[in-house]
């Protein structure tokens, strides 16, 4: 029943933490909601619609938004699932047969969770590309890249793990190869493969540890990282660029234009195009299920997802232990990229090996990715 | 493309004006519809009740003046009982909110433990919430085939 000492009498401004007083609001309602809600709305509009250069109104610089958009149907799509599916060895595969037949809209909603994580991934890629292209991961945003670098990896496992929780016999056996391929990082490797499977072998544990990777670490983690990416890029503002087409460019008395709402809405209508497009994706092409895991036997065919074709063949062509360690050296190399191109363009100025390098690392990448896809062996 | 995304963004004017439109209704029916198909998933599918009539027991086990409890295929439980008069096959479903009723045989009635709801062994509610609300014990219906009972039962299957 007591009165709030510190509170302002109606109608007297608020000042949050005894700071500048906000602006009073016209209306009674403007008021009641201010005393409830103190934000200084010129402050939020001031932080939102900073101005950003007119390239961002061509469509390459949409990018960053796509995978952020496609996690958000991911979860939502995840958590409908999720209401249906069982993580137990002996119902899992029952529970997504479940979910794909019986259940009204369940095959719909399945086929949008497969196509819109495959459409990240390569949305991932492909906004990768384009920082790497234009050296925007250069000082000062090196950090930003690194983490970006971290959302690919998160993404990556997230794959690996949602396409496990089916268990089909891809499910199975893909966890078997990566749990060896695990065990084969030297002295770490055999403790960490255990770790993840939790056990010797892939069996129940291991089922219950990558439902719990899939939904509940794994998000976290990529909201972490997503919120840093985001804050990072609203702090630094977006990478400025001289560009030779006007298109781009702007004229010379506009060359920027507000993010909100002008940047926000161009987003909303790739959003849009997206949503469209997933439909399409899923009604066309909807999302089957193979067979179910068998423990006893390997089926004479197995790949991996298309985003993990570059690795298998690597595995191919090189020795395991070679295969592994490459690859993690390479991975090192993409964390530490800004700052090895730093340590280049200090004693080469003019240097376009970035552009070479990320050019061949490209072609590598879609050459094995394409062998594999097309060698029956 | 890029120009259309900067005539899209370019603010002002009546194309504009009919690009924020077309976004609202957009997007509006990206919710509608992902608000409508995420009810539809969720919400059961309407259960199939399935009469059926099966062998209960012989006549002769089913006890004088106590009851004894029979497992049926839908889980359910029937509490078998020969009055005297006749043979009468209970549910143990408490009528006032789904507690399982047992048999106290000093009392030789139905006790409920959840609100001390008390019955006859004919299922007649006598004490506690169910007789005030005059809620029996749901019967089944018995038949008899020369020495053996069959029982009425109504199966509820969850697709």
């Amino acid at each position: 029943m007591n009165q709030d000492a510190t509170a302002p009498p109606a109608g007297e401004p608020v000042a949050p933490h005894g700071g500048r007083p906000l602006p009073l609001p016209k209306s009674r309602a403007g008021r009641w909601l201010q005393r409830r809600l103190p934000i200084d709305l010129d402050a939020l509009r001031y932080s939102s619609n900073e101005p950003v250069p007119n390239h961002l109104k061509h469509w390459w610089w949409c990018l960053g938004g796509t995978p952020a958009m496609l996690f958000a149907v991911q979860a939502v799509t995840g958590i409908l699932l999720s209401f249906y599916y069982v993580p137990d060895p002996s119902q899992a595969y029952e529970s997504v047969k479940r979910v794909s037949t019986i259940v009204p809209f369940g095959w719909f909603l399945r086929s949008i969770h497969r196509w819109s994580s495959n459409l990240m991934i390569a949305a991932v890629i492909l906004h990768m590309m384009r920082v790497f292209f234009t050296g925007a991961y250069r000082k000062p945003r090196e950090l930003n890249w690194m983490i970006g670098i971290g959302l690919l990896g998160a993404t990556l496992f997230f794959g690996f793990t949602g396409y496990s929780l089916v268990y089909e016999q891809l499910s199975y056996w893909g966890a078997t190869v990566a749990g060896n391929l695990t065990e084969a990082v030297p002295i770490i490797g055999p403790y960490l493969a255990r770790l993840l499977r939790g056990g010797e072998m892939v069996g129940d544990n291991t089922l219950t540890r990558f439902f719990i990777l899939h939904i509940g670490i794994l998000p976290a983690l990529i909201t972490a990282l997503l919120g840093a990416h985001v804050l990072l890029f609203r702090l630094h503002g977006v990478t400025e660029f001289e560009f030779e087409s006007p298109k781009l460019r702007g004229s010379e008395e506009k060359k920027t234009f507000p993010f909100f709402p002008d940047h926000v809405m161009t987003e909303l209508i790739v959003g849009i195009g997206l949503a469209f497009v997933l439909t399409c994706l899923a009604v066309i092409f909807p999302v089957g299920l193979a067979e179910k895991a068998n423990p006893l036997q390997t089926p004479p065919h197995i790949k991996p997802e298309w985003y993990f074709f570059w690795t298998f063949r690597w595995l191919k062509l090189t020795g395991l232990t070679f295969a592994v360690l490459s690859i993690g050296f390479f991975g090192f190399l993409a964390l530490a990229w800004p700052f090895v191109d730093a340590a280049i363009r200090r004693r080469r100025p003019a240097s376009e090996l970035s552009v070479r390098l990320g050019i061949l690392a490209v072609c590598a990448l879609v050459v094995l990715t394409v062998w594999e896809a097309f060698a029956t062996h | 493309m890029e120009a259309d995304a900067e005539r899209a963004v370019s603010g002002g004017g009546r194309r504009s004006f009919i690009v924020r439109v077309a976004l609202m209704v957009g997007l509006g029916s990206i919710a509608a519809s992902v608000g409508g198909i995420a009810a539809r998933y969720l919400y059961p599918l309407k259960a199939i009740r399935l009469k059926r009539r099966i062998f209960l027991a012989p006549a002769a086990d089913v006890p004088t003046g106590r009851g004894k409890a029979y497992r049926l295929p839908d889980g359910g439980t029937a509490l078998v009982t020969d009055t005297g008069t006749e043979i009468v096959a209970l549910s143990d479903v408490c009528p006032h909110l789904g507690c399982k009723v047992h048999y106290e045989g000093a009392q030789g009635r139905f006790v409920c433990p959840c609100h001390g709801g008390v019955f006859e062994k004919d299922g007649t509610a006598i004490a506690g919430p169910p007789a005030e609300e005059g809620k029996n014990l749901k019967r089944y219906a018995i038949s008899r085939v020369g020495q053996n009972l069959f029982i009425d039962i109504e199966e509820t299957i969850q697709p």
